[in-house]
């Protein structure tokens, strides 16, 4: 148990370092979500930002493009000069090398969030003093589930030499029931008033580790030997 | 509209994909006979 | 042998065929209309079989894909591919038989109920399954992916249908039908399970014989290029001793 947790530590403290010298993943992930929060904003319109219902919707659609840039990245240092294999050489479990690199994964988009959720709260007028614990665990639990979800296919994905538009292709379906709950839920507590239920929540929490079980399980199938 | 034509509309609309789809599948196996020179 | 399995599967789509003629006949015909919907209500006869053969075909899909992952073998991925391509075509004239029947019976093309955005979602969910393969260039690694994302995906389905359920809904949930009714839903029942399958597994048969010519091909190259790396290898050590 120890040694696990150590290895996980060694693993993500990798990821992290890396991203901590090299400064390309977050910065160019950042602007890329201001600007899809921009767009998304001048798109619509001054009528429909009036209500500040819009946001929850807008704030989804930054959090997937940068969550499918940023499992990207993390993914893509691996492939470089046969790190992945070196890795896999090392005597961890490969539900360990899954696990750290969702770690680092949110980590990583956590760090992208805690920009752009103000800036887009601030630009749709969004109002979340009501609750803004209840914001924060939905969509921290959603985040969980999706960086689950999508830290397996950028591994099945990226090890093709494919980018972008394939990986994006492959999480957003899956990661659409996540998505719907979570609005959903958004929309009925700031709107409405309604406080999160319990069994809503229970619901999440219920996709999230699904998601991870599946991932987990599948992902040692991805990464084994002979499968290129 | 009626209710009779959209359901027409409906079930022509439905049996042009599925026998459509299926005449591809048939077509796919004429042309690869024929790329095998006769027998399929 | 060959000529009986011929004419079998031409006795299949002949019989496939005239069902689905005979059940057109008969709704058009005998059933009764339904009191308080109307005409429009026919429409329901062909939808809710097709709905059913949808999660069929992903159902075999999950399985294919399930079973490449264990054997690795091409044929599985072959028949997953030939069931997600029959799933989307069915899940299509779910979705399109369920948007004229919407327009008809509550004046518009679409609503965000439960069903409606569920039979959207499955939709969104298979067709980026085909969309995705030819992106990946490797056949092992394609079917690889193809096959971890058919499983992912069909888990995926119950949690769909949970969140849609978070959404309003005016779809029809209980419908109160005849006899006659039921028996009209068994007819095209047959010939819609016949016809989707029948599909799934002639699409099957083609890509078949088309992988396995390639496959042949393949291992032909490779058994010429080991033959010729001996040979040169032979005359190299025959001429260094």
């Amino acid at each position: 148990m120890m040694r696990t947790l150590r290895q996980l530590r060694t693993l993500v403290a990798k990821d992290l370092r890396l991203e901590a010298r090299t400064r390309q993943t977050v910065g160019l992930v950042v602007v890329m979500a201001i600007l899809i929060v921009t767009v998304l904003g001048l798109g619509l319109g001054p009528q429909q930002l009036a209500s500040g219902f819009a946001a929850p919707a807008v704030l989804w659609v930054a959090y997937l493009f940068a969550g499918v840039l940023c499992f990207e990245k993390t993914m893509a240092c691996e492939r470089h000069d046969g790190a992945l294999a070196a890795l896999l050489l090392a005597p961890v479990d490969r539900g360990v090398i899954y696990f750290a690199k969702l770690i680092s994964n949110l980590i990583l988009i956590a760090a992208i969030a805690i920009v752009v959720t103000p800036v887009a709260l601030v630009l749709f007028g969004f109002d979340l003093s009501a609750a803004p614990g209840a914001f924060v665990v939905t969509v921290g639990v959603s985040m969980i589930g999706f960086a689950a979800i999508g830290t397996l296919f950028s591994a099945a994905v990226n090890s093709t030499g494919v980018r972008g538009g394939p990986l994006a292709m492959v999480i957003f379906p899956i990661s659409l029931p996540l998505v719907l709950a979570s609005t959903h839920m958004l929309i009925k507590c700031f709107r409405d008033g309604e406080p999160i239920t319990q069994t809503a929540l229970a619901i999440l929490i219920a996709f999230a580790l699904i998601y991870l079980v599946v991932s987990w399980l599948v992902f040692e199938m991805i990464l084994a030997p002979g499968s290129e | 509209m009626t209710g009779l034509q959209f359901a027409i509309v409906a079930y022509t609309l439905s049996t042009i994909a599925l026998f459509g789809y299926a005449t591809r599948v048939w077509l796919g196996f004429r042309s690869f006979a024929r790329r095998q020179g006769g027998d399929a | 042998m060959k000529l009986m399995k011929n004419t079998l599967i031409t006795a299949y789509w002949l019989t496939t065929v005239a069902l689905f003629i005979f059940a057109l006949v008969l709704v058009f015909t005998w059933t009764p209309t339904e009191s308080t919907m109307g005409d429009v209500q026919k429409i329901f006869y062909l939808h809710f079989p097709v709905a059913i053969n949808t999660f069929l075909a992903c159902l075999v899909n999950f399985i294919a894909s399930l079973a490449y992952l264990w054997t690795r073998r091409r044929k599985y991925d072959d028949l997953a591919v030939a069931s997600a391509t029959v799933g989307v075509l069915l899940c299509t004239i779910v979705l399109m038989t369920g948007m004229i029947w919407g327009k008809s019976a509550w004046g518009e093309w679409w609503t965000w109920s439960p069903r409606l955005t569920f039979s959207l979602l499955l939709w969104l969910l298979y067709a980026s399954y085909l969309m995705v393969r030819p992106s990946i260039e490797s056949t092992t690694r394609r079917a690889l992916v193809a096959a971890v994302y058919g499983v992912v995906a069909f888990l995926d389905v119950p949690l769909v249908w949970l969140s849609v359920r978070l959404m309003p809904d005016i779809h029809p949930n209980t419908i109160a039908l005849e006899p006659k009714m039921w028996l009209t839903v068994a007819a095209f029942a047959l010939p819609v399970t016949m016809l989707s399958f029948g599909l799934i597994f002639s699409r099957y048969a083609l890509y078949r014989r088309e992988n396995d010519r390639v496959e042949a091909r393949q291992q032909e190259e490779e058994f010429n290029e080991t033959a010729d790396a001996a040979a040169t290898l032979y005359h190299q050590g025959g001429l260094t001793s």
